[in-house]
């Protein structure tokens, strides 16, 4: 089998019992997932179960999927489904989700929280720190743009997909995108202004 | 196109972004941003956005979690290979053992065989599920059979009478075989007596009669009849000629029959069904075990999968029987709970055979003459590993053992679930009835609620801490604890979390 096997084939592969055929498919998509996963899930123990939990279940439901749907599309939208169920019933438990505060007071929130971070003495603290204050934007976003956002960004599914995956129509979906990326765009502008190669990176797509 | 404007460009930004524009606006979107500075502004802001968030975006996975992802994913796939393996080890060996038996003897037995194998299969899973469970609930009339004259003779040819069809001690390998040759003797000489297969269908009728008002009925019920019932004509049938009143009969009654009447009907056909191996006495649900070594034979892999559920019922038939002893008999139902004792005894063997063989058209509707000859195979299959391949089984051993190996994990939800299709119509019969415990703990375990699957497979253990299986609960106990272990710090955060 060669490398770049379509994950169709690998799937196929697992089911006819190759079971290296599915690690290949962990190995090609655990990072997309393991990224979407970490923007709904704050602890990194749960993310990890939910990883987890995403795999075993096409583990599990290997049979059923039919090829009417890429694989990616089936596993991302699995991630999805179960990754959203959960970050609501963690809402539910417990009130006072940071999901409360940064959804209504984004800005304040996240600016409290950034300021509150001592400057940076060497480059490897104010890289923690830039990721942090990205992934705090990030988490910021209300659920529907961030899902949106990462199904593009992380799992590069077209919008047409994750309209699908998230039961919205497609405007809606392009919309949710043009949302969250004002919104990033907002709260990460003085990162963006001195990031190198930024501009360069043009050429949509 | 000229008259795209700010508006048209902002309303298609995101397409614009992410290479989704519509090749009929595109060139009028590219025209509009090279020419507007505002557009264009906007542009690269969002694409400076859309390069920063992603430095964040590039998280590597904890490296642990594959570990468990692909073990559950082999346990899956060994589970699934089970029952697929033996489809296969059934398809492929009919069409070897056609081949193979030609040659010997076209007899109608090969003929049937190779036409029905896959029904008989079927046929064999339910009445390995009757035998066992009735084995157990005739128990009592057990007593009475090793009374009988039959008994007594049968006795004197075979060393360990009690477990003749499915555990015959060593020594007495020899004479088992016979009764076996004595089994498939009669197909060849299918067109039985009138008078016998008279007997035989109303016999039948009132069977089939009697096994579907047992469903609706208590067991204990169905099961004193059909004592009855086999006790009477047992005896009368064996007044015929053994050769003549088996082949309607499934394996129990005719094998004792067969026993009466061995030494003439048996031995002649001995020599072209070579007797098995010397069975080894075995315990509990073993064939369903995921030991590939322990089960060498093909006896394994077709009937492995018919007895794959009745393992799981036999399990949860000793839960339930247990919790309410007078648990609706339904066919498969009670065999298979009764599989559960028969798991631990096995005694009473014979009288339980004859009984079963009696009620096995109920369930075993399709092709109930083709299962005839199956049936026997089916009883010992569904007991222990019998290393001892069953005659009608025997071919497909020779020819599979490989595939056999291939077929080693044990019967999971899945595994038992997935024969089903062709099994439907007795297998599935007791399936869907109810979850069984074991397939609940291992849909527990399979969707990850560990808590609750820890605590099913502890009560497993609990109940049958000697069952075959209890080597796996065990495995998938320690593995539930681990994840809850590892969750339970972020348990009680887990609101938290969500950012």
């Amino acid at each position: 089998m060669s490398k770049d096997e379509a994950d169709e084939v690998l799937l196929l592969a697992y089911r006819a019992g190759d079971v290296r055929a599915f690690e290949r498919l962990v190995a090609r998509h655990e990072k997309p997932v393991w990224n979407f996963i970490r923007r709904f899930v704050g602890d990194p123990t749960t993310a990890e179960d939910l990883l987890q939990e995403v795999f075993l279940r096409v583990v599990k439901s290997a049979d059923e999927w039919r090829g009417s749907a890429k694989f990616s599309t089936w596993l991302y939208t699995i991630a999805r489904n179960l990754t959203v169920d959960h970050a609501r019933r963690a809402v539910h438990r417990d009130t006072t989700s940071l999901d409360g505060p940064e959804r209504t007071g984004a800005d304040v929130t996240l600016h409290d929280r950034i300021a509150s971070v001592a400057p940076a003495a060497d480059s490897l603290v104010a890289d923690r720190q830039t990721k942090a204050r990205i992934d705090d934007a990030i988490a910021a976003l209300p659920a529907e743009q961030r899902e949106v956002f990462l199904m593009r960004e992380v799992m590069e599914m077209p919008f047409a997909e994750i309209a699908t995956a998230v039961g919205a129509s497609e405007p809606t979906v392009k919309s949710r995108m043009r949302y969250a990326l004002e919104k990033l765009r907002a709260a990460l502008v003085e990162l963006a202004g001195d990031l190198p190669g930024a501009a360069e990176s043009s050429g949509s797509g | 196109m000229s008259t795209t404007n700010c508006e048209d460009v902002s309303a298609r930004m995101v397409e614009l972004l992410y290479g989704e524009l519509p090749a009929d606006a595109r060139s009028g979107v590219d025209a509009h941003v090279a020419g507007c500075a505002r557009c264009r502004s906007e542009l690269d802001g969002l694409e400076k956005t859309r390069a920063v968030a992603r430095r964040a975006l590039d998280e590597s996975p904890p490296r642990d979690g594959a570990g468990l992802i692909l073990r559950r994913a082999a346990e899956h796939l060994a589970a699934q290979q089970q029952p697929a393996a033996a489809a296969a080890a059934a398809i492929v060996p009919a069409g070897k053992a056609k081949k193979a038996a030609q040659p010997q003897q076209g007899s109608l037995w090969d003929w049937l065989r190779s036409r029905w194998t896959l029904p008989s299969l079927a046929t064999v899973g339910a009445v390995a599920l009757l035998v066992i469970g009735l084995r157990v609930l005739l128990e009592p009339n057990n007593v009475d059979y090793k009374g009988s004259p039959e008994f007594q003779r049968e006795a004197r040819q075979a060393a360990a009478p009690t477990v003749v069809t499915v555990e015959p001690a060593a020594p007495e390998a020899k004479a088992a075989g016979e009764s076996f040759a004595a089994d498939r003797a009669p197909a060849p000489a299918q067109p039985a007596p009138a008078e016998a297969s008279a007997i035989d269908e109303t016999d039948r009728a009132r069977i089939r009669a009697e096994a579907a008002s047992a469903k609706a009925s208590a067991s204990a019920k169905s099961s004193a009849s059909a004592r009855h019932r086999s006790a009477g004509v047992a005896k009368a049938e064996a007044k015929p000629s053994a050769a003549v009143s088996a082949p309607p009969r499934a394996s129990g009654p005719v094998y004792n029959d067969k026993l009466a009447a061995s030494a003439d009907s048996g031995r002649s056909d001995k020599g072209k069904f070579a007797p098995p191996p010397p069975p080894k006495p075995v315990t509990g649900f073993k064939m369903a075990d995921d030991d590939p070594s322990g089960a060498p034979a093909a006896a394994p892999s077709g009937s492995r999968r018919a007895a794959a559920p009745s393992k799981d019922d036999g399990i949860d038939g000793l839960l339930s029987s247990a919790e309410k002893p007078p648990a609706p008999a339904k066919a498969g139902g009670a065999g298979s709970r009764l599989g559960g004792y028969g798991a631990g005894g096995g005694g009473g063997g014979k009288v339980a055979d004859r009984s079963v063989a009696k009620e096995r058209p109920a369930p075993a509707a399709p092709a109930p003459r083709v299962a005839e000859p199956a049936a026997a195979p089916p009883a010992a299959a569904a007991m222990p590993p019998p290393p001892a391949p069953e005659p009608a089984a025997r071919h497909e051993v020779e020819k599979s053992e490989k595939k056999a190996k291939r077929a080693p994990a044990a019967a999971d939800e899945e595994s038992a679930a997935a024969p089903a299709p062709r099994e439907g119509t007795m297998a599935g019969k007791s399936k869907p009835s109810a979850e069984t415990a074991v397939a609940r703990a291992n849909r527990l375990f399979t969707e990850g609620r560990w808590a609750e699957a820890a605590a099913a497979y502890r009560e497993l253990l609990r109940r049958d801490p000697n069952n075959s299986e209890a080597a796996r609960w065990r495995q998938r106990l320690a593995v539930a604890e681990a994840a809850l272990e590892s969750r339970r710090p972020t348990e009680p955060a887990r609101a938290a979390p969500t950012q």
